[in-house]
């Protein structure tokens, strides 16, 4: 727009369609206030003016084309024209009603032609200042405007600053609210390119990082959740959307010294408030002791659930001893991944169980560290409180970084171990682990005692049951000749044809018959004898003979026998033994070991042996026949044993039995010496005046011989 | 021709009195000790007629003679009787397939009887 803002500028137009009439308005209103424009039409005029804005118009009235009135017509109708003012220059219309006319279109003033100079200067000047001045006010007017807005725009500045300084005041109180959170904290991370954009101060000790670390580190969360929980997180961060609601999650943080801190995060996306970027807003709080608590109950309820599937599994097995592999493979992988059970051979018939998982610990190495462990004593987690003697090195075995061994008591003797490795380094294992092995050692003590026990129970049953049956059969045995016989005699008398049977076979008959009877006695003296025993009253009545006396009065009623059996016996022997026993159980003695050899001598000579020295006597009993296993030689000594199968010879099976406690209560000693096929020798050592039994001989000595006549009751059976 | 009888029986006392009183009722006897010789005597000679056998021995039981014999004898009828002073003498005797079974200790009438049952 060409209106000037210099206000003190001003143009007049000038309109005329006679260039000399211009020429000669233009000269006579030549000024220094203001500057004319001449057009020489009205269609020339309406162009100028569709630019300008001049301070006053003077129009020649009689135009061709377009006249004074029909352009000023015009002019009124546009709103930015219509307040110019216009003065008519006329030379003919003088009369009233043409002036009107002029009047009408918003004429200010006619000048009629010729016009005086000085008059028309001055109106123009009139206008022209009215003009300037109110084109000084409009700017008045404007500058008011620009000085009001622009105090305005002060007061709002200075109620912004002020809303400002309100607003950091609530953030200050904001944040201080924030940072007095101590078991969480808050934080913001840019949605686009996650970087951090506040984190609250309790992240510090929470986190164990400083800030300024954490804010520099971009994702900071991602960065440091264990690797199981990143991906999730990541995930769940990366598709939020605005219209989400607050999810939560957990998730573990990795501490900068190495623990793990859990922690429950809330995060919502939003924009920054003036919706240039989008931030991730999280709040998240401290859960490490809640989870604690947490894994403490489910620990405590695993732990109560395994050690009552143990007992299950222990006491599912009393008869065929602990299954130690099933229990094992139930503590792995829930409860450790090593478990190592060992138990003294007697009470674990099975063999020795390890089970793991995951980590498969050499087995050497298992083996180097069974044997370093110490029996009865415990392992603990420190490695400073192995005992010197380990190797140092057995804690940094893989797989034993976390070793927790057991002993397994059982009657107060330690028997065994437990030992369980846990999961890996960081899993340290807590009190109550300490106390589930302690408590399982226990259980598995109970398991094997009970189950030993009752081996021991189904044992005894069995040779109780073999005794019996052995005992049924021996016990008929006689009765067979002895009845066959009898019968036989009885119905050769009835039928009355007992002549005709002659002396010779009747003589034969009634010998047979009484070496049955016989042989019945000697069965029930040592049932009676393992009786007496059994109830522990095994009596003995001390006398003083000779020994030597007695080994050959027993070796005369012994030589039918010995005869049959082909075997010669050898004799060793001093003229004289004189010895302080009871003499019937001793007899009993040289009776056993006598018939045994001639038993199981296979026909092969027999040696005796007998002499005194230091005041012992030593007795030897020797065959070279089938000879005994040396696995059997603690067993022969055991009641309703024999090393032998029962079927193959006579006899209950209670001889050496017998022999041993009598020996026994003589406070003596039996061994055997024996080889598969060559024979055995017995041993049979006592002093031949023993104390225990001093106390007895004056009162029995004059029962001497009698085996009836209690004087001294040992105790067999503690 | 009389009936020939085998007697196997590990106690002496029995077998001797046992071989004496068959051979009073007018059969002929050969006695073994154990199952072992026993088998040995099955294969001296003619067949015997009938087996008396008992069941715990020395060296070869009655219950591992009889599987053995069997063996030996293939498809041959040979009746056993078993002579045992186990109480659970009937149902071994059925387990090892015997012609029947004697309990220890013996009664005379019960042998005689049993003995010419097999024996005509």
């Amino acid at each position: 727009m060409g209106t000037h803002l210099n206000p003190q500028y001003a143009e007049v137009l000038i309109v005329d369609d006679r260039p000399e009439n211009l020429l000669a308005l233009e000269a006579s209103l030549e000024s220094r206030d203001y500057t004319v424009v001449k057009a020489n039409s009205g269609y020339e005029a309406l162009r100028y003016l569709l630019h300008f804005e001049p301070a006053l118009i003077l129009m020649d009235v009689q135009m061709p084309g377009l006249d004074g009135f029909e352009t000023v017509a015009l002019l009124k109708k546009s709103e930015r024209t219509r307040s110019i003012p216009i003065i008519f220059l006329t030379a003919i219309n003088i009369d009233e009603k043409y002036a009107r006319r002029g009047y009408q279109y918003g004429a200010v003033d006619y000048i009629y032609k010729p016009f005086d100079s000085d008059i028309l200067r001055s109106k123009v000047s009139v206008f022209v200042d009215l003009h300037k001045k109110s084109r000084q006010l409009i700017e008045v007017q404007k500058l008011l405007a620009e000085g009001e807005r622009t105090a305005r725009a002060h007061e709002i500045a200075q109620l912004e600053v002020m809303s400002l300084k309100r607003e950091r005041a609530e953030q200050k109180k904001y944040r201080e609210l924030v940072d007095g959170i101590q078991h969480g904290f808050v934080w913001s991370i840019d949605a686009l390119t996650m970087q951090p954009i506040f984190i609250s101060k309790s992240a510090e000790s929470i986190l164990g990082y400083p800030l300024t670390s954490l804010l520099n580190e971009g994702n900071f969360l991602e960065k440091h959740l264990t690797p199981e929980d990143r991906e999730s997180f990541s995930k769940t961060i990366r598709n939020l959307k605005k219209t989400d609601h607050d999810s939560g999650m957990e998730h573990r943080f990795v501490r900068s010294d190495g623990k793990t801190t859990w922690l429950h995060t809330g995060v919502q996306l939003t924009d920054n408030g003036d919706g240039t970027r989008d931030e991730i807003r999280g709040l998240s709080v401290d859960i490490t002791e809640l989870k604690q608590a947490n894994q403490m109950v489910e620990n405590a309820h695993l732990r109560a659930e395994l050690l009552s599937e143990a007992s299950r599994i222990l006491s599912d097995t009393v008869d065929s001893g602990p299954n130690f592999k099933l229990l094992a493979e139930g503590l792995v992988p829930k409860f450790a991944n090593l478990v190592y059970i060992e138990l003294h051979p007697e009470f674990d018939p099975v063999e020795t169980v390890e089970a793991s998982a995951a980590v498969e610990p050499e087995h050497s190495r298992l083996r180097q560290l069974r044997n370093a462990l110490e029996l009865g004593r415990s392992m603990v987690k420190e490695n400073s409180e192995f005992p010197a003697e380990y190797p140092r090195s057995i804690p940094l075995i893989a797989g034993f970084e976390n070793l927790l061994a057991e002993p397994i008591y059982i009657r107060g003797n330690c028997r065994g171990s437990v030992c369980i490795s846990f999961k890996d380094s960081t899993t340290e294992y807590s009190d109550e682990d300490s106390l589930m092995v302690k408590d399982l050692a226990r259980r598995i003590a109970v398991a094997a005692d009970n189950a030993h026990l009752y081996r021991k129970a189904q044992d005894a049953i069995r040779s109780r049951d073999e005794f019996l049956s052995i005992a049924s059969h021996e016990l008929k045995t006689p009765l067979t000749p002895l009845k066959l016989q009898t019968q036989s005699l009885l119905r050769a008398v009835k039928s009355g044809k007992i002549t005709s049977l002659g002396p010779e076979r009747m003589e034969r008959m009634l010998e047979t018959s009484d070496r049955q009877i016989d042989r019945l006695t000697r069965l029930i003296e040592e049932l009676l004898d393992i009786s007496r025993i059994t109830s522990g009253k095994l009596e003995l009545a001390p006398t003083h003979f000779d020994l030597v006396a007695l080994i050959r009065e027993t070796m005369d009623r012994f030589s039918d026998q010995m005869s049959h059996s082909g075997s010669k016996i050898e004799l060793d022997l001093p003229e004289s033994l004189l010895v302080h026993w009871d003499s019937f159980r001793i007899e009993q003695v040289l009776v056993n070991l006598l018939t045994n050899a001639i038993k199981y001598g296979d026909g092969k000579p027999i040696e005796i042996h007998g002499a005194e020295k230091d005041g012992y006597v030593d007795l030897l009993f020797r065959d070279h026949g089938i000879g005994i296993a040396a696995e059997d030689h603690a067993r022969i000594f055991a009641r309703f044993e024999r090393a032998v199968s029962s079927s193959h010879f006579g006899g209950l099976g209670l001889g050496l039995y017998i022999v041993s406690q009598i020996v026994d209560s003589h406070s003596g000693k039996i061994t055997v010496d024996s080889e598969v096929g060559l024979g055995s020798t017995f041993r049979v050592r006592i002093a031949a005046d023993p104390i225990p039994l001093r106390d007895s001989s004056k009162s029995g000595s004059h029962r001497a011989g009698s085996p009836h006549s209690p004087t001294s009751t040992l105790e067999v059976f503690p | 021709m009389k009936n020939e009888i085998l007697l196997i029986e590990d106690d002496r006392d029995i077998r001797e009195a046992l071989s004496e009183l068959i051979h009073d009722e007018g059969y002929e006897v050969r006695t073994a000790e154990n199952g072992l010789k026993g088998l040995e005597r099955l294969q001296e000679g003619k067949l015997p007629d009938l087996i008396l056998v008992d069941l715990m021995m020395p060296t070869m039981s009655g219950g591992e003679f009889i599987l053995k014999a069997r063996e030996l004898l293939k498809d041959k009828v040979m009746p056993i009787i078993v002579m045992s002073a186990l109480n659970n003498a009937e149902a071994r005797a059925t387990e090892l397939g015997a012609s029947g079974h004697l309990k220890k200790p013996l009664a005379l009438e019960e042998l005689c009887t049993m003995v010419s049952k097999f024996c005509h």
